[in-house]
C-alpha cells in the first residue's frame, strides 16, 4: 500500500487558524479560541487527561481523537482536570482507541477497484545475489464474475531474474504502463566496449505504479533482467507516481577475512542509507549523481539523487538520507556466468 | 564472390547439404512465374536445372529450438548483442519423410537432417526443458530429441498419425512413444511442455517425464487448415473453446461490427452442431519396446453437460500451463478453476488461426471467412480470469473474400504481424503492441517508441482522452437497452461505468484492466507477398464453386500451398559481390528485419520490407501513414531432391543441433545450480559468490554503473509538487535553514516495529542537518548548468547524470 500514514497531527492552533467544526458546531475559528471550554462544549464528557511529564503536554482523548494542552504557567501537574482557559496546543486525528495503539487503518475495499497492492516484498537471494521477489499481494474484485464477493484476496508470488513476459503477467497480473527505453545513457560505463553497439531494440518496463515496482525486460530474450523497488518519499523527483513498495533486502556482511562466514542484515525501505552505511563498511566507490533537471517550465525543486552501487543492487539515495529507489540486476549476462565457470579449453 | 559461383550445386559440409542464396530481382521473381505457368512439374525457380526433379513437399514450419534460442544460448546472446542474429531452423515434410535446414546470418543453408521414412504429419525439435534440484533429466544425454508424428508409429500396430515418436538426435535411438487413440493433427512445444493436438482436444505432456500432465477436451474443431487451432506461448496456451462460460469471462473480447448479437451467435452454433462431434475417446499412453510402460489416462471425466449444450464458435480460452494443474482443464460455472488466464469471444465464426506475439501479450485471431483478424491485448489479473480484460486493439482487414489463415508470424519487436493464408499469400499488416494507428513515428523509427509521443505527453493529452472516453462510458462499453448497436457487441464485457470513472481520478494508478480502453483500429494489410504460383490458380479456381473441405492435413492439393513466414534480419548481403555496397548495406540499417517466406515448392525468398510515408502526403509529420514496398533479395532452393541422400542420426558431436543443445544443458544446469557434467564442480558458484562479496575486484565495481536506470516511466504531464496544490519554499523556524520536502518527517513512516513517534512535527529539532548534501533546495526556477556545477563541485568528480524531465 502506499505509505503506511501516521495520525494526522495540527499543532498551535493558535497561530495556524483552521476552522473546525464537529456536528455543527465551531470551536475553533478566528473568533473562538479552541480552550478547554470549547472543547468541552463541542465533544463532551471523556475519560481524565493524562499528563505526559517529559513533553509537559496534557492530552485529552477521545475515540479516533486527542487533544493536547501545553500547561507552561502551571509548575505542578493538575491530578485530573486541566485548568480552565487552556488552549489546544496539539490535535491528532486517527484510528484506534488510544493514541498509543493506533495503526494504518486497512484500505476500503471500495477503493481496490480490482488493483492489486503489494503489502510487503521480500528480495530472494542465492550464492550469486539477488535472484527474484516474493510478493505478498492484497486484491479484491470488483464487477461480475468470481471475484464478485467483496472479499480481500491475500497471496504470495514470487517472480525471478530470466522469467519470461507471461510468467510476469501471471505472477502479478498486467502493468500499469508499459515503457519502451529510449537509448541507454548509461551504456557509455559498460565494461565491455562491444555493447556500446546501439542495439536494433529497446527494452522495456512493466510499470507496476501501485506495487511500487517496475520489470525491465531484455527485448531479444523478453526475460526479466532488472527488477526497481520505489520508496515514494517526499522530496524525490517521482514522488506520488508510485506507491510505497515495503522491500526488505537481505545483505551480506563482509566481517574481518579471518572469519569467513558472512552476517546478513537486511535493508529494508525505511533503512537511511548512511545507517547500512556504517554496518557494511564505506562502500569504496564515488556515487553517480543522478540530476533530474528542470526545463524551462518545470522546475525540479528536490535536487539530485546519489546512486550507490552495491552487492548487484543500485540504491538511490535522497539529500535526506531515505532511499529513494533499488534496482536489482542479478541476472548475470550468461555469457560472464558461463566464461567463468568454463573449463578451459 | 563465393556466393555466385554454383549457388545451389548440393556440396557435402558436415555430412549434410550446403546452400548458398542467390540473388533475386524483382523481375526475376516474376519470370519465375512465367515458368511456372508453363511447367506441368513445379520446380525450383532459380537456376533449377530443369532435369532435375524434386520432391513434393507436404509441409513447412519454422521452429524454435535450442539453435536459435538467444536466451539460454551464451553464444548467441553475444552475437545477438552485436546485431547478429541466431540462425533460422526450418523444418519441411514431404510425402516421404522430413527435412531439417539451418539458415545462418552468413547465408549458406545447411542441411541438419534429412530422411525418408514415410509420411510425417507434423515433427518437432523439442527445445531443452527447464531443469531443477527436484526436475532432473533423464534424457538429457538423449538430446536433442526430434518428436516426429508418423503414419506408422514405431510399435507398428497402430493406427495411421496417432503416435508420437520421440527420437534422440544424438545417439539415432527411439527414445519414448506416446500412442494416442485419434490421428495427431499437430505438435507445438516450448520448454516446459508438449502439446499434442487432436480432434478438439489437447494433451499436454510433461517434458522431462513425457507423462500426461492436463488435458482439454472442449475445443472448436476448425476445417482447416488447422483442424485444432492452438497457440503455445513461453507459458500460456490458447485455445478456442467451444462454450463461453459467464463466471470466467473476461472483460472486453472482440467489439465491432463482424461480432453479431448473442442470439445470432447461438443459432449459428446450433447449426453446427449437427455436424456430429466425436467428443469420445481413450488416449493410451504406452511404451516402444523395452522402455517403462507410461500413464495411462482416460477421459471418462468429461461432464456430460458438454454434450448437450449448443457448442459456440469463436471462443478463446487462455491457460496457464504452470498453474493449470493435473488432469481435466474444464470452464463450468460452479468451479473456482485455477490457471485461467482469460477467456471471451473473439470471432462469431469458429476460429481457424491463433498466435502468440513474441512477448506473449498479444493474441492474434483468425476465424474461418478470413476476412477479419483481429488483435487482442491480453490483461491478466493475479486471480481470477474474471477480473482479466481483453483489450481488441486492431481488426486486420484481409478482404472480403474467403480465405483460410495457415500460418501468423509477429516480427521480434511486434510492430509487423504477418498473415499467410492457403492461398500462399501473405499479407503484412503495421501494429502497436499498445494499439493506435500505425505512423510515420511508431514505424519508420529501427526503435519501439512509447505510445505517446514527446508532444502528446507534454500537452496531458492522454488525460484529456481517459475523460473523453469515461464521459462516453467507453467505445466498447453496452448501455443496456443498446445491445443491437454496431459499436457494442453485447458478448463483450460490461465495464460498469462508475468504476471506470473512479478509476481515472487518479491519473497513473488506475487499474490497467478497466482504462484506458484504447480505441479500436482497423489496419489494411500494407503489402501482400503472393507466391509465384499463385497467380495462375486464382484463375484456375473461380470457376470452381466452392473449396471442398479439407480433412487431410496434406495441405498443397490444387490451389493450396503451404507456406510459412518468419522475420529475421538479413542473410543476402552475401549475394551482392561488390564490397562497397555490402558496406552501405550495413551501414544503413532497416526499419523492419526482412521476411522470409518458405513456399510449398522448397524455395525460401527473403523479401526486403521498406515502409515509407504515404506518397500522397503534402507534408510528412509524425501521423502520416505509411506504404510500403517489399522486394526480393535472395533466395534458397532447399527442396530436396531424389538423389540426395538421407542424413540419418547419430550426428557428430559437432552437429549444430548437438553443439546448441549442450550449450543450453550447460546453461541450464548452471542456473539451477546443479553440477554440468563434465565440469570441474562446483567452483563456479563459490567464485562468483567470492567476487560478490568482495567489492574489489574491478570488474564488478565498475559494472554496476552502466545498471543505473534514470528514466522507467512516462511522467505524467505534470507532477504533484508543480502545484498549484503543493509549493515547496524554504522555512526559517529558528534562524536555521531547512527544506519542508525533503527533510520533515511528513508522512513519512517508520518500521511497523517502532515505537509511536512523537508523531509529525514542522520543528526542527529531530532533524540531522549535517546530513543533508545540499541546501538549501529553492524553489525558484534554477538554472541547471549552475546547480549541477555546484554539486559536481561538492562531490568531487563524481559522475553527474542529467536527465532531462520530459
Amino acid at each position: 500500500c502506499n505509505l503506511p500514514p501516521k495520525p494526522i497531527g495540527m499543532q498551535d492552533l493558535n497561530i495556524l487558524v483552521f476552522f473546525f467544526s464537529f456536528s455543527g458546531v465551531h470551536f475553533n475559528s478566528q473568533a473562538i479560541a479552541p480552550t478547554i471550554e470549547q472543547i468541552d462544549q463541542s465533544f463532551g464528557a471523556t475519560h481524565p487527561g493524562v499528563y505526559n511529564a517529559t513533553e509537559q503536554l496534557f492530552h485529552l482523548n477521545f475515540r479516533g481523537l486527542s487533544f493536547s494542552f501545553q500547561l507552561d504557567s502551571w509548575t505542578e501537574a493538575p491530578k485530573y482536570e486541566i485548568p480552565h482557559g487552556a488552549t489546544v496546543k496539539r490535535m491528532y486525528i486517527y484510528t484506534g482507541n488510544s493514541l498509543q495503539d493506533t495503526r494504518a487503518p486497512a484500505m476500503p475495499l471500495s477503493c481496490y477497484l480490482g488493483n492489486v497492492y503489494a503489502e510487503s516484498v521480500d528480495v530472494l537471494r542465492d550464492a550469486t545475489g539477488p535472484s527474484g521477489l516474493r510478493l505478498r499481494l492484497l486484491t479484491a474484485g470488483s464487477g461480475p464474475g468470481v471475484l464478485s464477493d467483496a472479499k480481500m484476496r491475500v497471496f504470495e508470488r514470487c517472480i525471478y531474474f530470466g522469467d519470461s513476459c507471461q510468467d510476469v503477467l501471471s505472477a502479478l497480473g498486467s502493468p500499469h504502463k508499459v515503457f519502451y527505453k529510449a537509448e541507454d545513457k548509461m551504456k557509455i560505463h559498460s565494461p565491455s566496449p562491444h555493447k556500446q553497439v546501439p542495439s536494433r531494440c529497446n527494452d522495456y518496463f512493466f510499470n507496476y505504479f501501485t506495487l511500487g515496482v517496475d520489470i525491465l525486460f531484455d527485448v531479444s530474450t523478453h526475460q526479466v533482467k532488472k527488477f526497481v523497488l520505489h520508496t515514494n518519499y517526499p522530496g524525490h523527483y517521482n514522488f506520488n507516481i508510485y506507491y510505497h513498495c515495503d522491500f526488505k533486502i537481505p545483505l551480506t556482511v563482509k566481517r574481518d577475512s579471518a572469519d569467513c562466514q558472512a552476517e546478513m542484515c537486511t535493508l529494508t525501505s525505511y533503512s537511511k542509507w548512511d545507517s547500512i552505511h556504517e554496518l557494511l563498511g564505506h562502500p569504496t566507490e564515488k556515487p553517480v549523481v543522478l540530476h533530474r533537471s528542470s526545463s524551462p517550465n518545470n522546475t525540479n525543486p528536490f535536487g539530485s539523487t546519489f546512486c550507490f552501487g552495491l552487492q548487484k543492487k543500485i540504491q538511490k539515495v535522497m539529500q535526506n538520507n531515505h532511499i529513494a529507489s533499488v534496482t536489482l540486476y542479478g541476472l548475470p549476462k550468461p555469457s560472464n556466468q558461463l566464461r567463468a565457470a568454463e573449463p578451459t579449453q | 564472390t563465393m556466393a555466385m559461383d554454383s549457388p545451389r550445386r548440393p556440396s557435402r559440409c558436415t555430412g549434410g547439404v550446403v546452400v548458398r542464396p542467390q540473388a533475386v530481382t524483382e523481375q526475376s521473381y516474376m519470370e519465375s512465374v512465367v515458368t511456372f505457368l508453363q511447367d506441368v512439374v513445379p520446380q525450383a525457380y532459380t537456376g533449377a536445372a530443369p532435369t532435375e526433379e524434386k520432391e513434393k513437399i507436404v509441409w513447412v514450419r519454422f521452429e524454435k529450438s535450442d539453435l536459435n534460442d538467444i536466451s539460454r544460448n551464451p553464444e548467441l546472446y553475444e552475437m545477438h548483442s552485436t546485431g547478429n542474429d541466431p540462425p533460422l531452423l526450418l523444418l519441411i515434410g514431404y510425402t516421404d519423410g522430413m527435412q531439417a535446414w539451418s539458415i545462418p546470418i552468413s547465408g549458406e543453408a545447411q542441411e541438419l537432417y534429412s530422411a525418408r521414412h514415410g509420411p510425417i504429419r507434423t515433427a518437432r525439435i523439442l527445445p531443452t526443458p527447464l531443469i531443477g534440484p527436484q526436475k532432473i533429466d533423464s534424457f538429457a544425454e538423449k538430446r536433442p530429441l526430434l518428436g516426429m508424428c508418423k503414419s506408422a508409429g514405431s510399435s507398428g500396430t497402430s493406427p495411421p498419425y496417432c503416435c508420437v515418436d520421440l527420437c534422440s538426435l544424438r545417439t539415432g535411438e527411439m527414445v519414448k512413444s506416446i500412442q494416442f487413440k485419434t490421428p495427431i493433427y499437430d505438435l507445438h512445444c516450448n520448454k516446459r511442455v508438449l502439446l499434442v493436438v487432436l480432434n478438439c482436444k489437447v494433451y499436454g505432456i510433461d517434458k522431462i517425464f513425457f507423462k500426461a500432465l492436463f488435458f482439454v477436451l472442449c475445443c472448436y474443431p476448425c476445417p482447416g487448415p488447422n483442424l485444432n487451432p492452438i497457440a503455445l506461448g513461453s507459458r500460456w496456451l490458447a485455445y478456442a473453446e467451444n462454450k463461453l462460460i459467464r463466471c470466467h469471462q473476461s472483460r472486453g473480447g472482440a467489439c465491432g461490427d463482424d461480432v453479431q448479437s448473442y442470439t445470432a451467435t447461438v443459432i449459428s452454433a446450433a447449426k453446427t452442431l449437427k455436424s456430429g462431434l466425436t467428443m469420445v475417446g481413450k488416449v493410451v499412453t504406452q511404451l516402444a519396446g523395452t522402455l517403462p510402460s507410461g500413464a495411462v489416462e482416460d477421459d471418462i471425466s468429461v461432464h456430460s453437460s458438454i454434450r448437450r449444450s449448443p457448442l459456440v464458435p469463436g471462443i478463446i480460452t487462455v491457460i496457464d500451463t504452470e498453474t493449470v494443474g493435473e488432469g481435466q482443464v474444464l470452464l463450468s460455472e460452479d468451479v473456482d478453476s485455477d490457471g485461467i488466464v482469460a477467456h471471451f469471444p473473439a470471432h462469431e465464426k469458429p476460429i481457424s488461426c491463433i498466435a502468440f506475439n513474441p512477448s506473449g501479450t498479444l493474441l492474434v485471431t483468425a476465424d474461418t471467412l478470413g476476412h477479419d483478424f483481429h488483435i487482442f491485448q491480453i490483461l491478466t489479473h493475479p486471480w481470477s480470469s474474471s477480473q482479466s480484460a481483453v483489450h481488441h486493439l486492431y481488426t486486420l482487414h484481409r478482404g472480403e473474400t474467403e480465405a483460410k489463415v495457415q500460418d501468423i508470424c509477429f516480427s521480434h519487436d511486434c510492430r509487423w504481424v504477418v498473415v499467410s493464408t492457403l492461398r500462399g499469400t501473405s499479407h503484412v499488416f503495421p501494429i502497436n503492441s499498445y494499439g493506435g494507428h500505425p505512423c510515420v513515428r511508431t514505424h519508420m523509427s529501427p526503435r519501439v517508441v512509447n505510445r505517446m509521443s514527446r508532444f502528446q505527453k507534454s500537452a496531458g493529452l492522454e488525460e484529456i482522452e481517459q475523460e473523453l472516453t469515461s464521459k462516453q462510458g467507453g467505445r466498447c462499453s453496452p448501455v443496456p437497452g443498446l445491445s443491437s448497436s454496431p459499436s457494442g457487441s453485447p458478448l463483450h464485457a460490461k465495464i460498469n461505468s462508475s468504476d471506470s470513472y473512479n478509476n481515472f481520478s487518479n491519473n497513473n494508478l488506475g487499474n490497467p484492466r478497466l482504462s484506458p480502453l484504447p480505441s479500436l483500429t482497423t489496419v489494411v494489410p500494407l503489402a501482400q507477398i503472393k507466391q509465384p504460383m499463385t497467380l495462375g490458380t486464382i484463375t484456375k479456381r473461380t470457376g470452381k464453386a466452392k473449396p471442398t473441405p479439407q480433412i487431410s492435413p496434406s495441405k498443397s492439393t490444387g490451389g493450396e500451398f503451404c507456406v510459412a513466414a518468419i522475420f529475421a534480419s538479413s542473410r543476402s548481403w552475401f549475394t551482392t559481390n561488390s564490397g562497397l555496397k555490402r558496406e552501405k548495406d550495413q551501414l544503413k540499417q532497416p526499419v523492419v528485419d526482412s521476411l522470409y517466406i518458405i513456399s510449398s515448392y522448397g524455395n525460401l525468398a527473403e523479401h526486403a520490407l521498406e515502409p515509407y510515408p504515404v506518397s500522397a502526403a503534402q507534408k510528412i509529420s509524425d501521423d502520416t501513414p505509411l506504404e510500403m514496398v517489399t522486394s526480393p533479395r535472395a533466395s534458397w532452393a532447399l527442396a530436396r531432391s531424389p538423389q540426395w541422400n538421407e542424413l540419418q542420426p547419430p550426428f557428430n558431436t559437432n552437429h549444430p543441433l548437438l553443439l546448441a543443445a549442450d550449450s543450453v544443458q550447460y546453461y541450464q544446469c548452471l542456473l539451477s545450480g546443479l553440477v554440468p557434467p563434465g565440469s570441474p564442480g562446483p567452483i563456479t558458484r563459490h567464485e562468483s559468490y567470492d567476487s560478490l562479496a568482495s567489492d574489489h575486484s574491478g570488474q564488478e565495481d565498475e559494472e554496476w554503473l552502466s545498471q543505473v536506470e534514470i528514466v522507467t516511466h512516462t511522467g505524467p504531464h505534470r507532477r504533484l509538487w508543480m502545484g498549484p496544490q503543493f509549493q515547496f519554499k524554504t522555512i526559517h523556524p529558528s534562524g536555521q535553514t531547512t527544506v519542508i520536502s525533503s527533510s520533515s518527517s511528513v508522512l513519512q513512516s517508520h518500521g511497523p516495529n517502532d515505537t509511536p513517534q512523537p508523531l509529525l512535527d514542522f520543528d526542527t529539532d529531530d532533524l540531522d542537518l549535517h546530513s543533508l548534501r545540499i541546501q538549501p533546495v529553492r524553489s525558484e526556477p534554477v538554472s541547471m548548468p549552475g546547480s549541477s556545477r555546484l554539486i559536481s563541485d561538492r562531490r568531487g568528480g563524481s559522475t553527474v547524470i542529467d536527465a532531462s524531465s520530459g
